[in-house]
């Protein structure tokens, strides 16, 4: 039995090592690549940066509060900024949420083409983001499908003339729109998969009390898939946090600053405008940074006191 | 167990290995130069001048581009940081590019006699003035690589010349209205009053340019008129802060921007329109005039459309304007720079020499269709450079440009230093494209500008 029990500890060891040598290649480019690269990012935000450590000049908080407290046009566009990371977020997780739940409920249940369904609406998380972003900028033209379909139907007095993001009280909502059609597949499956984990004995229960489906969804389903929710939220605020791509291509942060984000604000802090570009860019995306953990802490917190 | 444990290593080994590969730089056997450029219309000059390189010394130039512009800075900046900028760097024209110290200083290599075979407009945007070294000098927060930059200092040799403030019509369509396309407009009114009625009697919208970047207006148009309604000086003050935008003479300025959106004569959806859109749309047909420079040529007729079809009109002055004609100073469009430590340095050099001649020049002109810096025409050799862009080198003028009398002039100023300074523009830029959409009047925008430029003071 003893030397069993050695046997099994001497397998497990060679194990162990195996593991961690097959690790290592990975941890040691995540430290050189991915860690070096952000412990540059923090020493930059310090710095009015050209080319390297020792050309630059150590400028301490100056980045940080220009843009937290200056009164100039960097500040200005950094709120903004971040006024629009948090509306998209809203306007995301307010329309994301129900959806999702209700096409998740949907594939749930036993209706006909459910499998054709569940592919269809699967398919935004297949076709990449870039070449998807350039194909919402042609449908949004003031030639495109969307103006052109609302003419079809009848509905051209919602038609946009100057296309839906060349005009600044559209950009943001057809941005919206791109969200949405990126976010529910996503979301969709984690209600897939935490509506399998419901008991359907309590949906049997509330059948048998008279609850309608409306009922059910509201009372039963919508709490038991809460934490799911939570998680939903989080993962939809980080995400606004951090667009850049889409708004990139689709509006450049136009027009007239109306869909500028954290991500278009350091993009042209470093590579556009300003000559200090990196030092204040860094000091922008780290501030975003915190702003993210700290909607993630309140997420994080609401998950605990849902579960208890 | 020790077996198990080398078969591992053996394993990670050649994993890292394969990976390094990836990592360490190919060196080529035979000759071969690296060059970047970002222009994709220019390509066709690039190669086919890299072609009568390559026969003439085996010296093979292998050429990228990054496109658009901002993908392509970001690029050199990244290698800039890395050691890893290319043997040759195709770049904007100016005198104090971030990747200055790695280049070579061209006035080493620069002597009288190729000097003399240029416009002599074309030297100004690479050389370091006395007024660039005054004006570092007193800057606050100058970089320090700017401090170390010396009068006479060049950073790379000028390719080709042109401007901004030109308007491309569509023939066709300006006939079509009844029109004479070859009476060019006196002022700004009458310009307006063409579109109009182009607009009136063809369906067509009047004007489209790239107005998805916010700083276009201004740099292809905006400035032009600031300088003309004011002369060089009155520039001057506005960007050395010491009149404001809502001054009548400066307010309009942007004004003659409102004018398009009054009388709505611009393309719809022109916010959200690059600059390759907007040349797109012009020749598609869409927008009966498209704002560009001498460089717009080149695209026009890479997109297929006929040089025969299209007028040229210079920037009209604001009626009552200091200078009621835009002379066509040309300038640097943009220069070739030669990594200091290529180890081709010299092959690069050669390279550059030969871009930059009479001979080269004639190639790149007829294949990029691009006004080369090198004055064909004193070389005897105009008859190589293409119909279309005859015409705009016919109306370049010799004498100093605008912005250089504004540099030099006592007390003077550099007018992209100083844009790129004071973030008040930012606003004049996002300001513009809110006036196009309706969101605020030209005052709004003047006001907007002075209090950013008020507050960017105080701090």
């Amino acid at each position: 039995m003893t030397t069993q029990s050695s046997y099994q500890k001497a397998v497990r060891r060679r194990e162990n090592i195996a593991g961690y040598l097959f690790c290592a290649p990975a941890m040691f480019l995540y430290l050189t690549i991915g860690l070096y690269t952000v412990l540059m990012s923090i020493i930059m935000s310090f710095y009015k940066w050209y080319i390297s450590l020792s050309q630059s000049t150590f400028v301490g908080f100056d980045n940080y509060t220009k843009v937290l407290f200056g009164k100039g046009v960097v500040s200005d566009l950094f709120y903004m900024a971040v006024k629009n990371n948090i509306k998209f977020a809203i306007f995301s997780i307010f329309t994301i949420i129900p959806l999702a739940l209700i096409l998740a409920v949907l594939i749930n249940s036993r209706v006909k083409a459910q499998t054709i369904l569940r592919t269809i609406y699967l398919i935004p998380m297949a076709v990449s983001g870039t070449a998807i972003f350039y194909m919402w900028r042609g449908i949004f033209q003031p030639d495109g499908v969307l103006n052109s379909l609302l003419d079809v139907i009848g509905l051209d007095a919602l038609m946009v003339a100057d296309g839906w993001l060349g005009n600044v009280d559209t950009a943001f909502y057809a941005i919206v729109l791109t969200l949405i059609w990126g976010g529910l597949p996503g979301a969709m499956i984690l209600y897939y998969a935490a509506l399998a984990a419901v008991d359907e004995q309590l949906y049997e229960a509330a059948e048998i009390d008279g609850a309608n489906n409306f009922h059910k969804l509201i009372h039963i389903t919508w709490p038991q898939v809460m934490p799911i929710t939570v998680i939903i939220m989080v993962l939809n605020v980080n995400g606004s946090f951090s667009m850049f791509d889409n708004i990139f291509i689709m509006t450049n942060g136009g027009p007239a600053d109306a869909t500028q984000v954290l991500g278009t604000v350091i993009y042209q802090r470093a590579f556009e405008q300003a000559q200090n570009g990196f030092g204040e860019a860094s000091a922008i995306g780290w501030l975003g940074f915190l702003l993210t953990i700290s909607f993630s802490l309140v997420g994080n917190k609401l998950l605990r006191a849902n579960k208890s | 167990m020790k077996a198990c444990i080398k078969f591992s290593i053996v394993r990670i080994l050649a994993v890292s290995m394969i990976m390094a590969a990836g990592f360490l730089p190919a060196y080529a056997a035979d000759k071969t130069l690296s060059m970047w450029t970002w222009k994709l219309a220019y390509m066709p000059g690039f190669e086919a001048v890299a072609e009568a390189f390559e026969k003439a010394t085996g010296v093979k130039i292998e050429i990228s581009p990054f496109y658009p512009d901002q993908t392509y800075k970001q690029k050199t900046a990244a290698a800039m940081a890395t050691g890893s900028l290319p043997d040759l760097i195709h770049w904007w024209g100016t005198r104090d590019p971030e990747f200055v110290e790695q280049v070579v200083n061209m006035k080493d290599i620069m002597t009288d006699e190729w000097k003399a075979q240029f416009y002599p407009v074309s030297f100004p945007a690479v050389t370091v003035s006395q007024g660039d070294v005054d004006n570092w000098a007193a800057e606050k927060d100058v970089l320090p690589y700017k401090k170390n930059l010396k009068v006479g200092d060049i950073a790379g040799i000028p390719l080709d010349v042109g401007g901004f403030y030109i308007f491309y019509g569509n023939k066709k369509l300006i006939e079509q209205a009844g029109l004479d396309p070859d009476k060019k407009p006196a002022d700004w009114e009458e310009f307006m009053q063409i579109i109009k009625t182009v607009k009136e009697k063809t369906g067509v919208p009047g004007l489209t340019y790239g107005g998805k970047f916010a700083g276009l207006w201004r740099n292809w148009a905006g400035v032009g008129l600031f300088v003309m309604a004011n002369g060089p000086e009155g520039f001057a003050k506005i960007l050395k802060r010491e009149t404001k935008m809502s001054d009548p003479e400066n307010l309009q300025v942007l004004k003659a921007l409102e004018m398009f959106v009054q009388n709505d004569l611009l393309q719809p959806g022109i916010l959200n329109l690059t600059i390759d859109d907007a040349d797109a749309a012009f020749f598609a047909g869409k927008a009966a005039f498209d704002l560009g420079g001498s460089f717009t040529m080149s695209t026009l007729i890479a997109l297929g459309m006929a040089p025969e079809d299209v007028v040229i009109y210079s920037l009209p002055p604001l009626a009552g304007s200091k200078h009621m004609e835009w002379k066509n100073n040309p300038f640097t469009l943009t220069m070739m720079s030669v990594l200091k430590d290529s180890p081709a340095k010299d092959d690069a050099i050669a390279f550059v020499k030969f871009l930059c001649s009479p001979e080269g020049a004639a190639i790149f002109a007829s294949n990029a269709y691009s006004i080369p810096a090198v004055d064909l025409a004193a070389a005897g050799m105009e008859e190589q450079l293409p119909e279309a862009l005859k015409p705009i080198v016919a109306s370049f003028v010799s004498e100093p440009d605008y912005f250089t009398i504004m540099q030099e002039m006592d007390g003077g100023i550099d007018k992209n230093w100083a844009i790129g300074q004071h973030e008040e523009w930012r606003l004049f830029d996002s300001g513009t494209q809110k006036i196009i959409a309706g969101k605020a009047t030209a005052e709004e925008v003047a006001a907007d500008f002075d209090a950013a430029m008020e507050a960017e003071m105080a701090q």
